[in-house]
């Protein structure tokens, strides 16, 4: 039996550092994953804590087969194409709004742009899938489940994804 | 992992050492506490299915006496293959209906003793779902007892079903009524008292069944019918339990009299 099973068992018996457990284990991959697709991280914060809330609102259906991170993913993903949907893909701010950074803009701030913008030059469903596979590194049978499509179309798209990618960062670079 | 691969993990990878990410302490901590609240507010709206109250009844019952009554029955089972016939057998099973009927009393009695009537009145379920319970629990285990113990004794040559029927279950179900009528429609009754009602009862059906003349009299149409008659008693007495089960029972104390108080 994996951990995460007996983290459940005891959540479902109302121990309380069993929570405290299962999120502080999890929360950081899917902080990692909503900032990849919102790039702000207030909004990907309140993503996560919905992401959370949903899944153990909904605790009682679940059933765990050893994955509880892909059903959290699952989840996650599903927040963020309604968020896209919804045309709420980048917070947008006045300029004059943002204060004058304390600290001097990192080196790579550039490099930082252009990933960001490559990522969300692609199809949506192609984001999906290169976030899942180059950021959170989760195998493609893993992709497969979250996305819930089959393998084959999670190898094409990690293809596209790739050809995409690789492209446009070569862009960037010259 | 291909090189072009490697490459864009290593961009990714970038993105998210900045340190403008870092996952947010206060944003866990307060995801946590959200994820406690929405788990206990599912679990608030969350419905017992009727199998779940039954196993979750079943959890409060003590099992020693259910041990006790499958004790009695093994206990008789052995005694019934030593008998020497006559009317031996006869008393064993006059002895053990009783017997098996009253170690029902101590669970069924256990709210009224307790004085947690009042509390099961105002839990989630209402009192007459908590009874239900409780009664079809001990209906369906002491069936598969009773079952067991009859298919063994047929089986094994040391009675007939017949015999079973009247000499074991016709005292029991009689039992079941002194101690039912005592539980729901005599409230000035203790458990001692429905126990000594029950004794009584056992010794007065002993000596029936030791008599030849007595027992012989009485055609076997005849004990047929007391024992349907004695099960429609105890259905209706059951009915009218549950039926009434709203009513919350306090006892007063009065000055050097005693008395009930009836809330209805």
């Amino acid at each position: 039996m994996d951990g995460d099973a007996a983290v459940i068992r005891r959540m479902r018996r109302g121990d309380e550092s069993a929570f405290d457990e299962f999120v502080t284990k999890y929360y950081p991959a899917v902080l990692r994953y909503c900032m990849a697709h919102t790039g702000c991280r207030d909004d990907a914060q309140d993503m996560t804590q919905e992401t959370f809330v949903r899944f153990f609102g909904s605790m009682e259906r679940y059933r765990h087969y050893g994955r509880a991170a892909n059903y959290l993913y699952r989840i996650a993903s599903h927040l963020c194409a309604d968020r896209y949907r919804h045309g709420k893909a980048m917070t947008v701010v006045p300029i004059d709004s943002i204060p004058e950074p304390a600290a001097p803009h990192p080196p790579d701030l550039d490099e930082l742009l252009c990933v960001r913008a490559a990522i969300d030059g692609l199809p949506e469903e192609l984001r999906e899938t290169a976030v899942l596979y180059f950021m959170q590194e989760r195998k493609l049978r893993d992709i497969a489940r979250i996305l819930e499509i089959g393998l084959p179309l999670v190898k094409y798209r990690v293809r596209r994804a790739r050809l995409l990618l690789a492209e446009r960062l070569r862009e960037e670079e010259t | 992992m291909n090189r072009e691969d490697r490459r864009i993990r290593e961009y990714f990878s970038r993105l998210q050492e900045s340190p403008q990410r870092d996952a947010s302490q206060a944003g866990l901590r307060r995801t946590i506490e959200r994820s406690k609240d929405a788990y206990c507010d599912a679990q608030a709206q969350e419905s017992l299915s009727a199998a779940e109250f039954l196993y979750r009844q079943g959890g409060y019952i003590r099992k020693r006496w259910w041990l006790a009554q499958g004790l009695v029955l093994l206990g008789l089972w052995f005694l019934l293959g030593s008998a020497d016939g006559g009317d031996t057998p006869r008393r064993m099973l006059g002895a053990g209906g009783p017997l098996f009927a009253v170690l029902a009393l101590p669970e069924l009695w256990k709210s009224r003793n307790a004085n947690v009537l009042e509390i099961e009145s105002v839990s989630y379920f209402s009192l007459r779902q908590i009874y239900a319970a409780r009664l079809v629990l001990f209906g369906v285990v002491d069936l598969t007892l009773l079952s067991v113990f009859a298919a063994c004794t047929v089986a094994s040559g040391r009675g007939v079903l017949t015999q079973i029927v009247l000499q074991f279950l016709l005292p029991c179900v009689v039992t079941c009524c002194i101690c039912f009528t005592a539980l729901y429609h005599a409230p000035f009754l203790s458990e001692a008292a429905a126990l000594s009602a029950c004794l009584v009862w056992s010794v007065i059906w002993l000596q029936a069944v030791s008599c030849d003349e007595i027992y012989r009299a009485v055609s076997e149409p005849l004990w047929y019918g007391a024992l349907a008659l004695a099960s429609a008693y105890l259905a209706f007495c059951i009915y009218r339990g549950q039926e009434g089960c709203g009513r919350l029972w306090e006892k007063a104390k009065q000055e050097g009299t005693g008395g009930c108080l009836w809330n209805s």
